[in-house]
């Protein structure tokens, strides 16, 4: 479990920024993450009420639930280097060394 | 550039002027507003921190459930849910029973403690947002919706752009689904949120602005209508209160003159045989007469003797007791012989005082209003407009009390007598006193039908106390000096004094 990396990624179905987003991670997480993560895509249009419990205000915001600490980016992760370092930065070491 | 075509072309695609008025249900508001904002579209609430603006909104919601049946919806991004529930106690409004019961619903928008910073990228859009007001509305079966702090939007997110946006789909849902609303915008100093945002272009209906002054104890605040759509309200600046009872927002009270009745053939007796002899009678019904004098001459006294005239042939009378605390004006006209507390048991008279400090003419003014029309008074006596003047620190305002006054007294037909302290009425000369009554900032000569001034003369190496009718509209009245006294049955004109 300790390995297995929980993604969220809050979306809008049919906004080109939102499947921007979701290609783009799922890119960035096949490269470094393959076989150890999971990534859930929530629709907001249809579950409004996952998204006003998680208080999810734009979108498309992707969400690292675990390990903590608990990341949040809002936007289609066009800098990819920045969402590297948001996601990555406090468990880089661990990583390296594995 | 102005051409005709242009001209022609503008109000076509204005939208049409009548714009239905939702009734806000705020004490005051509607009446300033023509009958409420515009239904089905979004009012901007802007003001400084600390001058109401959260508990405007939050009287349109209450309000709206107390009167109209109408549910609510609350999102806030400034303070937390928490805060504004304890807030709103304050007013002993049970929110959390309102939210039980379903008829309000909270949308807390706010970040959470515990939320990890967002790092912000580019390309987002705040659908979330949309889709989740829109969610509450429906669940709550909400027609009115109000969103609390939505400069704290802009300082959490760095695209503008994309807030913008998402308003305009906002408030194009929102005009869909015939929910109005209203949102406030805090303005901080030396910068104009509404333009640096374009809020205002989002919200094209409808600004309300409020604004507060610092008074002696207390904070003055007046509320106006910056913009709004399919006119019908009343501009200018308008004062209102936060009490432990919510908002209450004081608008001018509407005259038409058109109705006035002064009946120059009705006098209303003062008491003092001998000064109604020197005015034919009385003073006409209807007129507002200035009582002006030194202090300690006995204008409060001649006020006394004139609503004791009335209250024993049973005429209803108000006495706005300013000076003196209500208990001591009892005490004062029981010296003479005056029973006012069997009056005020009888229903015939009534006394009311207003909190001295940081008065507010246009609050004194509305509960005058409230009074003749639930009683049917005709006799008013002010003591005294000084008063007003020196805690209310604002000459226009009295000026415009006094303007008002004269209306209501004009078109209910009720007598007013005011109290007006001068203290240059010692040893002046008549000339002089005509003078720097017309000529004073006041201007109160021209708002009064009459001005009886109580003076100090010099007579053998005496000071005398005499009385004068400088002016008595529609009354051919002595323009003589008399001495006077007062003793145990209160004022005694002497003789006409000789010059």
């Amino acid at each position: 479990m300790s390995n297995t990396y929980v993604f969220r990624l809050y979306v809008c179905a049919g906004s080109v920024s939102s499947q921007v987003a979701e290609s783009r991670i799922k890119a960035m997480l096949e490269a470094r993450l393959k076989g150890r993560y999971s990534l859930e895509l929530i629709d907001i249009v249809h579950d409004p009420d996952k998204v006003d419990m998680d208080g999810i205000l734009a979108s498309p915001t992707l969400v690292k639930v675990h390990p903590p600490p608990e990341r949040r980016i809002v936007g289609d992760l066009s800098d990819q280097d920045r969402v590297m370092a948001v996601l990555f930065n406090s468990t880089e070491a661990d990583h390296s060394n594995a | 550039m102005n051409t005709p075509e242009n001209n022609h072309a503008a109000p076509a695609h204005d939208a049409p002027l009548t714009v239905e008025k939702l009734p806000t249900g705020i004490k005051g508001l509607d009446e300033m507003l023509g009958g409420g904002i515009p239904k089905g579209r979004c009012t901007l609430v802007t003001g400084f921190a600390g001058t109401g603006k959260t508990v405007l909104l939050n009287e349109f919601l209450y309000r709206g459930i107390q009167h109209y049946n109408e549910n609510g919806v609350f999102v806030t991004l400034g303070e937390t849910k928490d805060d504004i529930v304890q807030n709103v106690g304050a007013f002993n409004w049970d929110y959390p029973g309102l939210v039980s019961q379903g008829s309000l619903r909270f949308l807390d928008l706010t970040p959470k403690p515990d939320e990890t910073i967002e790092h912000i990228d580019s390309g987002y859009d705040f659908t979330p947002m949309v889709v989740r007001i829109q969610n509450a509305l429906g669940k709550a079966g909400a027609s009115r919706l109000v969103i609390d702090g939505l400069d704290a939007l802009f300082q959490r997110f760095s695209d503008k752009d994309a807030i913008r946006m998402s308003l305009f789909q906002l408030s194009a849902r929102l005009k869909a689904l015939g929910v109005t609303t209203m949102i406030s915008a805090e303005k901080s100093r030396g910068k104009d949120v509404l333009s640096r945002y374009g809020i205002a272009e989002f919200v094209t209906d409808t600004i309300l602005d409020l604004e507060m002054d610092e008074g002696e104890m207390k904070f003055t605040r007046r509320i106006y209508v910056r913009k709004m759509r399919g006119a019908g309200f009343r501009s200018g600046r308008v004062h209102y209160e936060i009490s432990s009872r919510g908002m209450e927002v004081l608008p001018r009270i509407p005259i038409d003159l058109s109705m006035a009745r002064t009946d120059l053939s009705i006098r209303k007796k003062t008491g003092i045989s001998a000064l109604d002899d020197a005015m034919e009678g009385g003073i006409p019904e209807g007129h507002v007469i200035l009582v002006s004098g030194n202090t300690g001459t006995g204008k409060s006294i001649l006020g006394l003797h004139f609503l004791e005239a009335g209250l024993k042939v049973g005429e209803k009378s108000l006495f706005v007791a300013l000076e003196e605390p209500p208990d001591q004006v009892r005490k004062a006209a029981y010296g003479f012989g005056w029973d006012f507390e069997a009056y005020e048991k009888s229903g015939r008279l009534r006394i009311i005082t207003a909190p001295l400090i940081d008065l507010l003419p246009d609050q004194l003014l509305h509960t005058i209003f409230d009074a003749l029309k639930a009683n049917g008074v005709k006799r008013i006596v002010v003591d005294s407009i000084s008063t007003i003047l020196s805690e209310s620190m604002s000459q226009e305002g009295v000026r415009r009390f006094l303007i008002q006054l004269y209306g209501l007294a004009k078109t209910h037909g009720v007598t007013c007598m005011l109290s007006y302290l001068a203290a240059s009425n010692f040893d002046a000369q008549q000339g002089q006193l005509l003078g720097s009554l017309t000529t004073s900032d006041l201007r109160l000569s021209s708002v009064v039908d009459g001005i009886i001034l109580f003076r100090y003369v010099e007579r053998d190496q005496e000071v005398k106390r005499v009385i004068n009718i400088l002016k008595m509209r529609g009354s051919n009245h002595s323009k003589s000096l008399f001495a006077y006294e007062v003793g145990a049955y209160g004022i005694q004109l002497g003789a006409p004094f000789s010059k």
